[in-house]
């Protein structure tokens, strides 16, 4: 197989179950190619999360993954930990919801964002001086459109709003120059209007730099602004599959008419303006 | 006392709100609420919103202009007033799984604001929970259920037919499907509605103000709609008018904010 053809994440009969077999997600294949943007659509219970949790070796204790998941050469299910510590935030970087899981309370935001882009320096064979690092931190944080780079590199989590720290959290996720962006309900938990500048910055930097996508949320709407393709789940399952367009226009299985249904009846009053 | 419900449930006039020593969190918000106009509040963070919310539950008072209930003042320091408004408004909560005391079976939870408030008791108190429960969709043997026992959508119910047992004139309903998936959002939302025009047991149709940050949720059931920035009204009216010609940037900004399903390429 050729550079160009390999697939930059291939899961092939992925099933995830509680120790004591209770089945979450239950074989499930798709491959990411580069550049591509998947969304995983599903609702609470779905098994979205689990799954790209599972893709980063990051399941939680008594949750165990089986099947393959290939991220580039590399085998997840089964990896040591050491293995997989080397292919996380390299080969796939990842958002959650809420940026503060993934960031230390008690560390300057720079700071933090120095690690991964000094793994990163010190994989491409340079040792940045702390003069270099901290240019190369304000210049990740410019990228991501932070005004004021050296202001929010010196400020901790709680003293930035949450869309600046979602921002933080994509720069920090895109530090290892990965192939693969996971976002899992990026957007959830902020205001509209800094949804919709959120994922605007997805869109620009991920196109910008060819990073693939796995997109993970319940929402269609902002499902559609980002990604090309989608799998929808249900219960660990998946139901529908194919480009997000004829998903919307041409939903075939009943849940997915169902979701659609739902999403439209907001969509529409909005169209309108108002319903009644 | 089932006084006739006037056509004016809520106003306030001149509203503001300062935390003491802190500074204002609204701003001089003026609205009226009529009778079967439910009514959005919209807005982000920081907004306002909850705290006009606990303003109109007589939670708080407001430290600048009045409010009105029922066309008579709303001043919390007065015990018989507040009771009398908490029989007049009832609220709804973001989150159905905190909301419910988790050892309690639902019927009781169903029933609490008709023994607290002295409506009734007894037979008649767990009757006419068994009802409010009817009336939100749920089923007979709900009542003896606990909350875990439900769904996300069927708490959120639950949480409707406490607050609608006592059959207030006003639901005040704070972000009720934000917790919920997009399913069972619309649901209960259409729920929202239909107790807005059904008449329970002869009583008077429930006018809803829903605070929300979710504009589709807000088109889709409000007739009015306040948008507040930063403890501020920018724009007030109609809800088709507001948002088919917005005038404020902000709400503009607001509406080109909202995802939309033909974005899909």
């Amino acid at each position: 197989m050729s550079e160009q053809e390999r697939p930059v994440l291939e899961v092939r009969g992925l099933t995830i179950s509680t120790q004591d077999g209770r089945g979450l997600v239950h074989d499930l294949s798709f491959r990411l190619d580069a550049g591509e943007r998947l969304a995983l659509i599903g609702e609470s219970g779905s098994g979205k999360s689990l799954t790209s949790l599972a893709i980063m070796g990051l399941l939680p204790d008594g949750v165990v993954a089986g099947g393959s998941v290939r991220l580039g050469m590399t085998q997840l299910i089964g990896a040591s930990e050491r293995t997989l510590n080397r292919v996380r935030g390299r080969a796939a970087g990842i958002v959650f919801q809420e940026p503060l899981s993934a960031l230390d309370p008690l560390a300057p935001l720079g700071r933090q964002l120095a690690e991964p882009i000094a793994r990163q320096a010190k994989r491409e064979g340079r040792r940045l001086s702390r003069a270099e690092t901290r240019a190369a931190v304000s210049a990740a944080l410019a990228e991501v459109a932070l005004r004021d780079p050296e202001r929010i590199a010196r400020a901790f989590p709680h003293e930035v709003s949450g869309g600046q720290r979602q921002r933080v959290a994509i720069a920090m996720a895109l530090a290892g120059k990965p192939e693969l962006l996971i976002a899992d309900e990026p957007t959830t938990a902020l205001d509209v209007t800094v949804q919709a500048e959120v994922l605007e910055l997805l869109d620009r930097v991920t196109a910008e730099r060819g990073t693939a996508v796995l997109f993970v949320s319940h929402d269609l709407a902002v499902v559609a602004r980002i990604a090309s393709r989608a799998l929808v789940l249900r219960g660990g399952r998946v139901v529908e599959s194919g480009d997000v367009a004829s998903l919307i226009e041409r939903p075939a299985h009943d849940y997915t008419r169902r979701l659609v249904g739902a999403a439209r009846e907001l969509d529409d009053a909005l169209g309108s303006g108002g319903a009644r | 006392m089932t006084p006739a419900v006037p056509a004016e449930l809520l106003r306030a006039d001149g509203v503001g709100f300062a935390y003491r020593r802190g500074a204002p969190v609204l701003h001089d918000i003026g609205f009226a609420l009529t009778a079967g106009r439910h009514l959005g509040i919209v807005g982000e963070s920081g907004a306002g919103k909850s705290t006009l919310l606990r303003l109109l539950l007589g939670l708080d008072a407001p430290t600048e202009g009045t409010l009105h209930a029922a066309g008579t003042r709303l001043d919390i320091r007065n015990r018989a007033r507040l009771r009398e408004h908490r029989r007049f408004v009832q609220p709804v909560f973001q989150d159905p799984y905190s909301s419910l005391d988790p050892r309690q079976r639902v019927g009781s939870i169903v029933a609490e604001p008709l023994r607290s408030l002295g409506v009734a008791s007894g037979r008649e108190a767990v009757e006419r929970a068994v009802r409010a429960l009817e009336s939100v969709g749920l089923p007979a043997d709900a009542a003896q259920r606990f909350p875990h026992q439900f769904s996300g959508g069927q708490r959120q119910r639950i949480a409707i037919a406490r607050a609608i047992v006592a059959r207030p004139s006003v639901l005040l309903a704070d972000e009720p499907v934000s917790a919920l998936d997009m399913s069972t959002r619309v649901q209960i939302i259409e729920l929202l509605d239909e107790l807005g025009t059904a008449s329970r047991d002869g009583a008077a149709p429930l006018t809803v103000v829903l605070v929300s940050h979710d504009l589709g949720v807000v088109a889709r059931l409000c007739d009015e709609v306040i948008v507040l920035e930063r403890g501020r009204v920018v724009e007030q009216g109609d809800t088709r008018r507001v948002l088919t010609a917005p005038q404020h940037p902000y709400t503009r900004r607001l509406l080109d904010s909202v995802p939309r399903l033909s974005a899909a390429r």
